[in-house]
């Protein structure tokens, strides 16, 4: 067993060239793999986050009837007491924030033009404690309370060409069906640029004292947007929540991020059908890089093994020495592999890539993924799945040509020109 | 009897004015203004200018009126908006684009857009004296004087909270009782639109503004100008003018 085993360790170092070939299409091959499927689980785990980071929070809490109209953004459903309800939940540990908004339709006016947009009206204090605004802000400042400033997102900006400094006039509408609405003469204090695209071509943010005043709205809000400490824990803080909020007189409902963004979740799993099938595809094609060049290695030794076989090795043994080899190069090669997808990995998740090589405006048109830049989420899973496969394959790869080979005669297999 | 109560009207009116013309109440002041505005039925034909920049864009148009619930507009020129017609009956307001062969009837928020690329919407065209005084509590500033004329500045504020044009405020000169000047506020107190009206012409029974600049503040070097080339009042209108198959008819 033992002289087996050298032998074919000394087998791979003698066919060099061959080892290398197929040193470098397991590597290679799953390698890529290995990437791509870290690009695949980041898709979804960083678009969420960005919606969460920039839309969603954790948590918001809604007065009664806001959820099932929450895309006409309708303002008749008001929280009216958001401090109670902030003091209520004040010593919950697991809240790492929770800031008092309104939602509302706007469109932004920069002399002829005008661009319809969502607006959002922030407690500029509390916001970096929810969301992310303010650490995507590329040009400018973040709000102050109460001045009367606005920050654009960058499409917006960019759109109606608005600079830091520039006036515009912002169109709030208490209705966009009836048309009737307020105008707001604004200097703009900043321009986000948040991960998410669809915040930044189409939102803005005012400080919320500016939104209640010009929307009548007194001291109320359309939302609480909570953010928390660890997401895992998203359910039992979900039902503390709603239970200090039973002691209150109104009804109040509390939604998660997923049930928020769940026009996004569909998409998402629309498309994870079809998409499940791309890492299917990579092990596939990696798969077949490494059986083809195993499949070429053996057969072109079909004289050796007739040779051995002549010189009275029995045909297990025969077959052993070809295993040894194909798990000696699979079990190098996927190492080799985990190297290439952990480096890979490792650079998309820490640095992703853009698609705005393409021009800003197609990127804008090809990307529907909340996403500016496309991350990876490379997990250890991944790795340990490219090693056992790129292993096993390698051996079954193997045991086929091998076990051909094998049952030649050995005169036939002596005979054979490879 | 309406000719009576016409009578016992203008006496009223000559009353007050005669005692003295500060005494009137802000109420009374818009109403005389519309008194001017009334009429039984006119025809006009009109010039539309409108300037964006450096753009000018000239578009002629004529016009039927009947009373304040009643007009019909056509569209003469350019080319493109040749033919276009428009039906206010009441409320409603329908359009006819000849490149549609289509009527289209506006109403809600349609009638707060821009008019054919000008700086008046469709229900700054439409909006009667009466739903004015309606919606809105009016209250007399004092007097000012504007284009050279004394005039009363009257404000108005809109009886509901949420409303696009939350404050109105009318410079109405003191002799023709005309409004020279009306400025249009959102609720947040930006000025929205400007109508000055920039010529007077007397007619029979009455004074009339000529010319009006409308100015659409949201927009940034706009505005435009209605200069009445020709009007009539009191004619008698075709029968037939305000209908639907009128506005169909090439």
């Amino acid at each position: 067993m033992k002289m087996l085993f050298k032998l074919a360790f000394r087998n791979v170092f003698r066919y060099r060239r061959r080892t290398i070939i197929t040193f470098s299409a397991i590597s290679y091959g799953l390698g890529l793999m290995a990437v791509g499927i870290s690009l695949y689980n980041g898709v979804d785990t960083h678009a969420m986050d960005n919606i969460i980071n920039s839309q969603t929070a954790h948590l918001k809490i809604l007065a009664a009837g806001y959820f099932e109209k929450k895309d006409e953004v309708p303002l008749e459903f008001t929280i009216d007491e958001p401090q109670e309800i902030k003091s209520l939940l004040k010593n919950n540990r697991d809240i790492q924030g929770i800031e008092s908004r309104v939602l509302f339709q706007a469109s932004i006016i920069s002399g002829m033009d005008e661009l319809p947009c969502m607006g959002v009206a922030i407690e500029p204090e509390i916001d970096p404690l929810v969301f992310k605004i303010k650490d995507s802000i590329i040009d400018g400042r973040f709000l102050e309370p109460s001045e009367s400033k606005i920050i654009l997102g960058s499409g917006l900006a960019r759109d109606l060409g608005l600079k830091v400094g520039d006036d515009c006039t912002l169109r709030i509408f208490f209705s966009i069906e009836d048309f009737i609405w307020n105008a707001l003469d604004l200097e703009i204090a900043g321009i986000a640029k948040t991960e998410n695209p669809m915040v930044n071509r189409g939102t803005v943010f005012i400080p919320l004292s500016l939104a209640q005043e010009a929307l009548s709205l007194e001291n109320s809000v359309t939302e609480l947007a909570v953010r928390i400490e660890d997401r895992r824990r998203l359910l039992e803080v979900r039902e503390s929540i709603e239970g200090r909020l039973a002691s209150l007189s109104k009804d109040y409902e509390v939604v998660s991020f997923e049930e928020y963004a769940s026009d996004f979740k569909e998409l998402m799993r629309m498309r994870s059908r079809m998409q499940a099938l791309i890492p299917l595809m990579m092990i596939l094609i990696a798969t077949l890089g490494i059986v083809n060049t195993m499949l070429m290695a053996v057969m072109e030794r079909t004289r050796e093994i007739g040779m051995l076989a002549a010189m009275g090795m029995r045909k297990m043994e025969v077959m052993l020495v070809f295993i040894f080899e194909g798990a000696l190069i699979g079990i190098f090669g996927s190492f080799a592999a985990c190297v290439i997808g952990g480096l890979g990995g490792w650079w998309l998740e820490a640095k992703g890539f853009s698609l705005a090589f393409l021009g800003e405006e197609i990127a804008e048109m090809v990307s529907f993924l909340p996403m500016e830049v496309y991350k990876g989420d490379l997990t250890a899973g991944t790795l340990i799945f490219t090693f056992i496969l790129g292993t096993v394959i390698s051996i079954l790869a193997s045991l086929y040509p091998a076990y051909k080979a094998v049952k030649l005669d050995p005169i036939q297999a002596l005979r054979h020109v490879g | 009897m309406n000719k009576v109560f016409l009578f016992l009207l203008i006496i009223c009116i000559a009353v007050t004015c005669g005692r003295a013309g500060e005494d009137l109440t802000a109420e009374e002041i818009l109403a005389m203004r519309d008194q001017n505005m009334v009429f039984k039925t006119a025809y006009s034909e009109i010039d539309m200018i409108i300037t964006i920049k450096k753009r000018i864009i000239e578009k002629k148009l004529t016009s039927y009126t009947e009373g304040t619930e009643k007009s019909f507009v056509e569209f003469l020129s350019p080319a493109r908006d040749r033919g276009t017609k428009m039906l206010k009956i009441g409320k409603v307001l329908k359009i006819y684009f000849p490149s549609a062969e289509r009527v289209m009837r506006l109403s809600g928020h349609m009638l707060r857009q821009s008019m054919m690329g000008s700086d008046f919407s469709y229900e700054d065209m439409t909006e009667t004296a009466e739903e004015l005084r309606k919606e809105y509590d009016v209250k007399l500033l004092g007097e000012e004087v504007f284009g050279g004329a004394q005039c009363y500045v009257l404000e108005l504020e809109s009886k509901i909270e949420n409303k696009t044009y939350f404050f109105i405020k009318i410079w109405v000169d003191k002799e023709r009782f005309i409004g020279l000047k009306v400025e249009f506020y959102a609720k947040s107190g930006k000025l929205l639109k400007v109508l000055t009206v920039e010529d007077i012409k007397s007619f029979k029974n009455r004074f009339y503004p000529t010319k009006v600049t409308m100015e659409d503040k949201l927009r940034k070097n706009s505005k435009t100008e209605m200069i009445i080339k020709r009007i009539e009042f009191d004619l008698l209108i075709p029968r037939g003018t305000f209908t639907e198959r009128n506005l169909m008819r090439r």
